[in-house]
């Protein structure tokens, strides 16, 4: 039988391929398998069936976690990643671009910071003595300690990852206001638009696609990362902060049980695919979605 | 399965490396490897002390005409023990674990049961006098299932630390504050006098409000004490399983939320930072530091820079007291040892290095250096040690102390415990609410290797 030649098609795709079956496929089935084990540290594989699937019914914390999560995605993806990644990217640029860009650029210093300095920094700003900045300024204004990480502990995490996350819709939403066609706005401020008209009726409709894209990439994002809140909180004050993928970290490597945290992993894994499928769906990514952007301007 | 999982493992630990060259070169020197933990900086001679070890083997075997030489690489951890623990669970998994693991005694709970470590008893009993020279009850903590698996290595006791500023603020003599101990250890003193003197501080002015007592911010051994003051068991002897005990943990619960409701300490203290929580108490600002362990005398004076005359003005110390007058007062003791992996190219080698590296005089070095109490009774009467009262009381103090039990579980407990009084200082959970909490995160996880009792 004759091999034909790989195709060159194949040949370019093949460092990727491989790269997906070696770092997402392959981790993707060993957790799979995994998760119907009971592996703990001893490393034994010992299969117990769909057994590890239905634990996280029976564990107490389960439901406070999957809330937690639920809340911490929302409230950080709406008010942060996106909203404030909007408000900066449409304020700076509606002041001259240099002070604009330093602004941008300060903003991104967070991202480019290690995490473990990042949440020092923020230790620093709220230690609950008097030692924390936030309580030396308020003790100089006559005001009490206040303990924001025991009591306001969602309030912080969502500020603490916000300012990070927000980032990086700044810089793809500042891209794509910079992209806007000048002659739109000249158009509009021809027609007499006020500022707020022309972000409402100009700039937001242009930007809703990458809006869309933002929104699902830093949900799945979210969904998935903790390390800002393991650093910050550990998940406390008594599981207010505790988040599935942290929950998950905390079973398979705190206490060694990889097959429940496998197992979790396998909850977690399907809660992005489905909230993928509602997304790509709902924003229509299939392509209708991108041609159906028009910007209309009231007279 | 299993394979995939370990060569995924071994990968990682390729990446991370286990430090030094090992096996035995073409010289015929064997090369070991071994890992200590600190965190503690002052603990470093738990490093330097197995690289004398080596050397003073080294010296034995060429006097008696052995051609066998060691070499050995020690890495100190300076982490704190959980992960250090973490570190060695996959570097046992991958292959790529020390020839000689040091470690708080859990380690021998956690990696005797699958196999990493080498049973001593035969290098003992082939040694009775080196054997029999340390105190005996650090062997049971060396244990598991009766078979010893580590060499002590130091030891400590868990206490608390008291300011003297505050209590003299509220009308204590000086001879009434020394006296503190020795009424405590009389059971004159329980827990519940302990939060009463809080709640005078705080109420006189002594000390400011939530300024009364401090604990540690993490979980860890020390929640175990006041199950045990409060006269729980924590170890079947029968079966092995840990044991909860539903009476002293909510003794216990209820005294943290006393303590809360009183305004004695913060509801955040989990939040605090031990930088803070050190500084605090060492400024005199704090009465009691309640999860206090011997090294800490040092870490204070490291810190922040104070003399031993410094010390013994501010600072003085008691047993953890019994939650019932009249009962004696408790402590967990936290040995750390040093045991041979299965896989060290020369068991009998890692042994001895193991064996030189706690000589009396070596032993009682690391004791002062580091606020660690020496593991031989030898050392104990040597002079340095003698000299130094700080040391003698702490080894006085080890007549009310108590070992974890070696189960690989233990951690757990001790994190589903701590969570249980974060519940409650944070006003989540009342201490009956978290006492539910324990019990049934307890059951779900912890399975058969527990049994809550009443």
């Amino acid at each position: 039988m004759a091999i034909s030649r790989p195709r060159p098609w194949m040949i370019l795709l093949a460092p990727a391929a491989l790269l997906i079956v070696l770092f997402y496929l392959l981790p993707a089935v060993v957790n799979l398998a995994l998760a119907f084990s009971d592996m703990d540290y001893t490393f034994d594989f010992r299969f117990v069936g769909g057994e590890s699937l239905v634990r996280p019914l029976a564990d107490p914390m389960f439901g406070r976690v999957l809330r937690n999560t639920a809340v911490y995605v929302v409230t950080t993806l709406t008010l942060m990643n996106v909203g404030v990644g909007v408000l900066l990217a449409v304020l700076t640029t509606e002041i001259p671009d240099r002070v604009g860009g330093a602004f941008r650029m300060l903003w991104l210093l967070p991202r480019a910071t290690p995490s473990v300095v990042y949440v020092l920094m923020w230790f620093f700003l709220l230690d609950p003595t008097d030692y924390g900045l936030v309580n030396k300024v308020a003790g100089a204004l006559g005001g009490e300690n206040y303990d924001l990480l025991s009591q306001r502990p969602w309030l912080v995490v969502v500020l603490l990852n916000g300012c990070v996350g927000a980032s990086m819709g700044m810089v793809i939403f500042t891209a794509a206001i910079k992209s806007i066609p000048p002659q739109l706005m000249m158009a509009a401020r021809v027609d007499g638009a006020s500022a707020w008209q022309r972000i409402r009726h100009v700039t937001l409709p242009s930007i809703a696609w990458p809006i869309m894209f933002v929104t699902t990439y830093q949900t799945l994002s979210l969904l998935t990362s903790y390390e800002y809140i393991l650093l910050a909180t550990d998940g406390g004050p008594f599981y207010q902060t505790e988040v599935l993928p942290l929950y998950i970290f905390h079973n398979a490597i705190n206490d060694f049980e990889f097959g429940y945290g496998a197992a979790l992993s396998i909850g977690l894994m399907a809660i992005g695919t489905l909230l993928a499928l509602i997304y790509w769906r709902v924003f229509r990514f299939g392509g209708r979605g991108a041609a159906a952007q028009r910007i209309e301007v009231e007279s | 399965m299993r394979a995939i999982v370990l060569l995924a493992l071994a990968a990682c630990a390729g990446s991370c490396g286990t430090g030094g060259e090992r096996g035995v070169d073409e010289g015929g020197v064997v090369h070991l490897v071994g890992w200590v933990t600190g965190p503690e900086p002052s603990a470093f001679a738990r490093k330097t002390n197995l690289i004398e070890g080596a050397r003073r083997l080294n010296r034995e075997l060429a006097e008696s005409g052995d051609p066998r030489r060691v070499a050995i690489d020690v890495d100190f951890n300076t982490t704190s023990h959980d992960p250090y623990v973490k570190k060695l669970v996959f570097a046992f998994a991958s292959g790529r674990g020390p020839d000689i693991a040091c470690g708080g005694h859990e380690i021998v709970g956690q990696f005797a049961p699958p196999g990493y470590l080498v049973p001593l008893d035969d290098y003992l009993a082939a040694r009775p006098a080196f054997k029999s020279d340390f105190f005996p009850v650090l062997w049971a903590a060396m244990s598991w299932r009766g078979v010893v698996y580590a060499v002590p290595q130091d030891n400590e006791v868990r206490l608390a630390y008291i300011g003297k500023k505050p209590l003299r603020a509220l009308g204590w003599s000086d001879a009434e504050i020394d006296g503190l101990s020795d009424s405590v250890e009389r059971g004159e003193l329980s827990l519940d006098d302990m939060a009463e003197l809080v709640d005078k501080a705080v109420a006189s002015g002594a000390v400011k409000a939530e300024r009364g007592l401090y604990h540690r911010n993490r979980s860890g051994f020390d929640w175990l004490e006041f199950l045990l003051a409060y006269g729980a068991r924590l170890e079947d002897p029968g079966s092995g399983r840990l044991v909860l005990s539903r009476r002293a943990t909510l003794a216990t619960l209820r005294l943290f939320d006393r303590l809360v409701a009183h305004r004695a300490m913060p509801p955040g203290m989990t939040s605090y930072t031990e930088r803070t929580i050190y500084q605090n108490f060492v400024d005199g600002e704090v009465l009691i530091w309640l999860t206090g362990g011997s090294w800490h005398k040092l870490e204070f004076q490291g810190a922040f820079d104070i003399s031993d005359a410094e010390f013994r003005d501010r600072i003085a110390y008691f047993p953890i007291p019994s939650g019932r007058r009249g009962q004696p007062p408790v402590s967990v003791s936290h040995p750390f040892g040093c045991a041979v992996a299965a896989t060290a190219p020369d068991r009998e080698l890692a042994f001895r290095v193991i064996e030189r590296a706690i000589d009396p005089d070596l032993d009682v070095g690391h004791a002062i250096k580091s606020s660690h109490l020496v593991v031989r009774k030898s050392s104990s009467e040597s002079g340095p040690y003698q000299a130094d009262p700080f040391l003698r009381d702490m080894i006085d103090l080890l007549r009310f102390t108590h070992f974890a039990p070696n189960h690989a579980k233990l951690t757990r407990l001790q994190r589903i415990l701590f969570d249980g009084i974060r519940g409650v200082e944070v006003g989540v959970l009342s201490p009956e609410e978290a006492l539910d909490f324990v019990v049934r995160v307890c059951q779900a996880r912890m399975g058969e290797d527990l049994v809550i009792e009443d």
